[in-house]
């Protein structure tokens, strides 16, 4: 229920800040054309609903978000959800894909390290997850466009397929997929080793190992079965930040990587001074995030059975 | 560890160093032939493929391919010539413009292109309430009562001769008629046969109009080179060979226009062969003519980028004065921002109309040369002493001293900024840089507001050289472009745009003598006139970009790749 007086906040946040920042949509439409005159402008302006006083706009968007009704875009003249629509999924195959890619290299990277601690694989690790923490992510992903992309030519330079190929979930698409995926995965590759490093080494040494261990289990077992799933416990916790990065930074992602997706329409939208289609995406994203933070706690609960989901 | 990372770090290099350079294509055939995708890098997605709604550019270079209007400009000169009209005539008392259209131009899918259509287009601008286009129909007789619901059709616009001529009747004379006529308005003609089932113009309902229906994005029908196949949001847009083009089917079968999302991405998809041809920045114009896969073109734009002075900002008076201005342009070394800026690719300008116009003639123009000397000897007569710490002092005390404002996200306007500070320090000007937001920038230095002085923007024109969109003094308004508020060439503007001679020679005197005063009175400085930089893999043959007729396009349909 919290999740709805937050959505409403946002509703207002969005329409202020796109309101208040300088600048006209219709200038924008307007572009170079001259001999438009004062009136004309003034029927754009109309046709738009931009004549009318703030708080009346505000009031007749939140109503019609309210039905899933976010207005037109000012510049494609299609329904800001339609837009939208057509680029989540392309968004949600990344940040799922970068999400597990993360979880499956971070998680492992981090027992590894605990297990073989003061080693040159623990020191490297912990390296690797210094370095990758430090270096911005829009940093990294030029870096794998120029040298991997347009150097070597071993990955593609962006989008989603090979020109001429068109394909749903194929290789061509994984092989797009290797760059975008492996930036969205950077947060949790940077981030899980070191929570999980702490975390495994300190439930290493407690009691219910030491009894597993002495009941004569095998190590594997004991750190998959035992140790791994405690562990889990703060990596959990975390998901709901690496959420908040794997959302938001769809716009820096899919700009670096030339993917169709919600970051990119956004981006578009908020140069433009498309409003609706700023509100919508902002909103939409929002009820995503909110949404990822539910899956957070029901995650939460799974891992550790004293926390119960009301 | 330090060894892995030197290790890792070598083999990097190695790697990057040893890249193999991309394959030459082998020619196996030097004739023109049939097939083949060209692939076009665009840096934004298009937002509409209906040319009534349509007002950037993105969205233009692809129904351009799809919708055609009745005249275009020829590639070399700009002269207005005919498209699908095979001729117009503008009559002596330049009130009646009569397209007669050509025979053989039908649409995609067989039905005849009649004026019909031209007509439903000029309609259908008027009717719109999202088009910025209305403009082109001031003075066309009818236009007006139409667009207000007093009449069902545009009584100004008569077709004849089983819809084979198109008569325009005007209210007054309107010299640039014929270079702004030929589209209806929104530039591509659109099919009246298929869009009346969601808009009939016949009627005096003004509640309906085109703005809203699905063949805005997906074009049914053309009459340009390309018909219209596929829109991926924000990835892209294919279009398929119209083997009904009245120039004959292109060659290429298929156009693909593919969105990236920067200039650096396109250069890159450039670079790795994704792209067939594209426009490049400046800066990579270099680095690209050296490779072997690709064939550069440089050609002149029309734009070009200056400096606006606001003469009406009461805290910097200094800015009223002529000789200050001009002081101001031989203070700065425009060849310089050439050079250092656009790395040489470009021209310097010293008046309004660009050296591609067939307006253009700079004789009688003063060529401002980087003079210290002179600009300072201007600064004195203007009234300004030196002070002791080497900045002049107005007639009132006050330093002269000022901001220079741009936006941030252009690296070559806040470089000629940085330059601006540096070489007007050395004629006694003290400079503040400002660095903002594009939207901020505009919104700040518009006419109407006073707490602006000096503002680093570029423009861009239509082929026509008529200066009125940015030079008269009724466009000196809260969102005009005449942001300095210059009013002393309206009776040249008036004339060259009002007749009655409308002849090229008439109107090219007339606004070569509204360049001289522009010249003389330097309201602004202008800095250059930037080439258009194009670029395209070698395999693509018959391309041959000149500054007309939509840059690139005007042959398309004899493009072919070699294999």
């Amino acid at each position: 229920m919290q999740a709805i007086p937050t959505l409403l906040g946002i509703m207002v946040l969005t329409f202020l800040l796109t309101r208040l920042s300088p600048a006209d949509p219709i200038d924008f439409m307007v572009g170079g054309v001259t001999d438009i005159t004062a009136a004309d402008r003034e029927a754009l302006r109309e046709a738009y609903g931009l004549n009318r006083p703030l708080p009346l706009q505000f009031v007749d968007w939140a109503w019609s978000a309210v039905r899933l009704d976010f207005g037109k875009s000012f510049f494609s003249h299609r329904p800001a959800l339609q837009l939208i629509g057509e680029r989540i999924p392309n968004t949600l195959q990344l940040a799922v894909a970068g999400l597990l890619v993360g979880l499956g290299l971070g998680v492992p990277l981090g027992v590894v390290a605990a297990l073989a601690r003061g080693s040159p694989a623990d020191h490297t690790i912990r390296v690797l997850s210094v370095v990758l923490h430090a270096i911005p992510d829009f940093f990294l992903g030029l870096l794998f466009v120029l040298i991997l992309g347009v150097q070597l030519r071993w990955f593609p330079i962006g989008s989603m397929n090979t020109i001429g190929v068109d394909c749903g979930f194929c290789w061509d698409r994984i092989w797009h997929m290797a760059g975008p995926v492996l930036l969205y995965a950077n947060a949790g590759i940077a981030t899980y080793p070191r929570y999980l490093r702490t975390e495994v080494l300190e439930i290493l040494g407690q009691d219910f190992v030491r009894t597993a261990r002495s009941k004569g289990l095998r190590e594997r077992i004991v750190v998959a079965v035992h140790v791994l799933r405690n562990a889990l416990i703060p990596v959990v916790s975390l998901l709901g930040g690496i959420l908040t990065i794997v959302i938001s930074g769809s716009v820096i992602v899919e700009q670096v990587f030339n993917w169709p997706g919600l970051g990119r329409l956004l981006f578009e939208a908020a140069q433009n001074k498309d409003y609706p289609v700023v509100q919508a995406s902002v909103l939409i994203g929002s009820a995503l995030l909110l949404a990822s933070y539910i899956l957070r706690d029901i995650a939460y609960a799974w891992v550790d059975p004293r926390i119960k989901v009301r | 560890m330090r060894r892995f990372v030197v290790a890792f770090a070598v083999s990097l290099f190695v790697a990057v160093a040893c890249a193999p350079a991309p394959a030459a294509p082998v020619s196996v055939a030097d004739k023109p032939v049939a097939g083949g995708r060209i692939v076009d890098g665009f840096t934004s997605d298009i937002k509409t493929l209906q040319p009534v709604l349509s007002s950037d550019t993105a969205s233009s270079g692809v129904w351009n391919l799809i919708y055609y209007s009745l005249t275009r400009n020829d590639p070399d000169t700009g002269e207005v010539v005919g498209q699908l009209a095979e001729k117009y005539e503008l009559s002596s008392d330049g009130l009646t413009l009569t397209y007669t259209l050509r025979d053989n131009v039908t649409w995609s899918d067989g039905t005849p292109f009649t004026g019909e259509d031209y007509k439903y287009t000029a309609e259908a601008v008027m009717r719109s309430k999202k088009t910025i286009r209305k403009g082109t129909f001031d003075n066309v007789v009818g236009a007006k009562d139409y667009a207000d619901g007093k009449t069902d059709g545009i009584a100004g616009i008569t077709t004849g001769a089983g819809g084979k001529t198109v008569t325009i009747k005007f209210s007054k004379v309107f010299c640039p008629a014929v270079n702004q006529m030929g589209g209806a308005g929104a530039g591509g003609i659109i099919p009246k046969h298929k869009f009346t089932q969601y808009w009939d113009s016949k009627t005096t309902d003004t509640a309906k109009n085109i703005d809203d229906n699905p063949m805005n994005m997906e074009p049914a029908v053309a009459t340009g080179p390309f018909i219209f196949k596929e829109y991926k949001p924000g990835d892209h847009v294919t279009l398929v060979r119209n083997e009904k083009f009245f120039r004959g089917a292109p060659l290429i079968s298929e156009y693909y226009v593919k969105f990236y999302a920067d200039s650096t991405a396109v250069t890159n998809a450039l670079k790795v062969g994704e792209v067939t041809w594209t426009g490049v920045d400046p800066k990579d114009y270099e680095e690209l003519s050296k490779l072997d896969t690709l064939r550069g073109f440089r050609f002149p734009s029309f734009s070009n980028g200056y400096i606006g002075w606001n003469p009406s900002n009461a805290k910097a008076p200094w800015l009223a004065s002529r000789d200050v201005r001009q002081a101001l342009w031989y203070g700065l070394d425009t060849k310089t921002i050439i050079d250092k800026v656009l790395f040489g690719l470009g021209k310097q300008v010293y008046a309004n109309t660009l050296p591609t116009m067939w307006a253009y003639d700079d004789s009688g123009l003063n060529k401002y040369g980087y003079d210290v000397k002179k600009a300072k000897e201007l600064l004195e007569k203007a009234g300004a002493k030196m002070g002791s710490d080497g900045v002049y002092r107005w007639t009132d005390g006050q330093p002269i001293k000022m901001k220079i404002e741009t936006n941030s996200d252009s690296n070559t306007r806040t470089t000629i900024l940085q330059i601006a500070q540096e070489q007007y320090a050395q004629i006694g000007v003290k400079i503040d840089p400002l660095l903002e937001s594009f939207p901020a920038l505009t919104e700040r230095t518009r006419f109407s507001k006073p707490d602006w002085e000096g503002v680093i923007l570029g423009i861009s024109y239509g082929t026509d050289p008529d200066p009125y969109g940015v030079w008269h003094s009724s466009q000196a308004t809260a969102t005009g472009l005449n942001r300095v508020g210059w009013n002393k060439g309206d009776q040249l503007i008036t004339q060259q745009r009002d007749g009655p001679d409308c002849s090229q020679a008439a109107r090219k005197r007339i606004i070569h003598e509204h360049d001289v005063l522009l010249n003389q009175e330097a309201p602004w400085t202008f800095l250059y006139n930037a080439d258009n930089l194009v670029f395209s893999t070698k395999p693509l043959q018959g391309f041959e970009p000149k500054p007309f007729s939509a840059g690139s396009l005007w042959n398309i349909e004899k493009w072919w790749l070699k294999t």
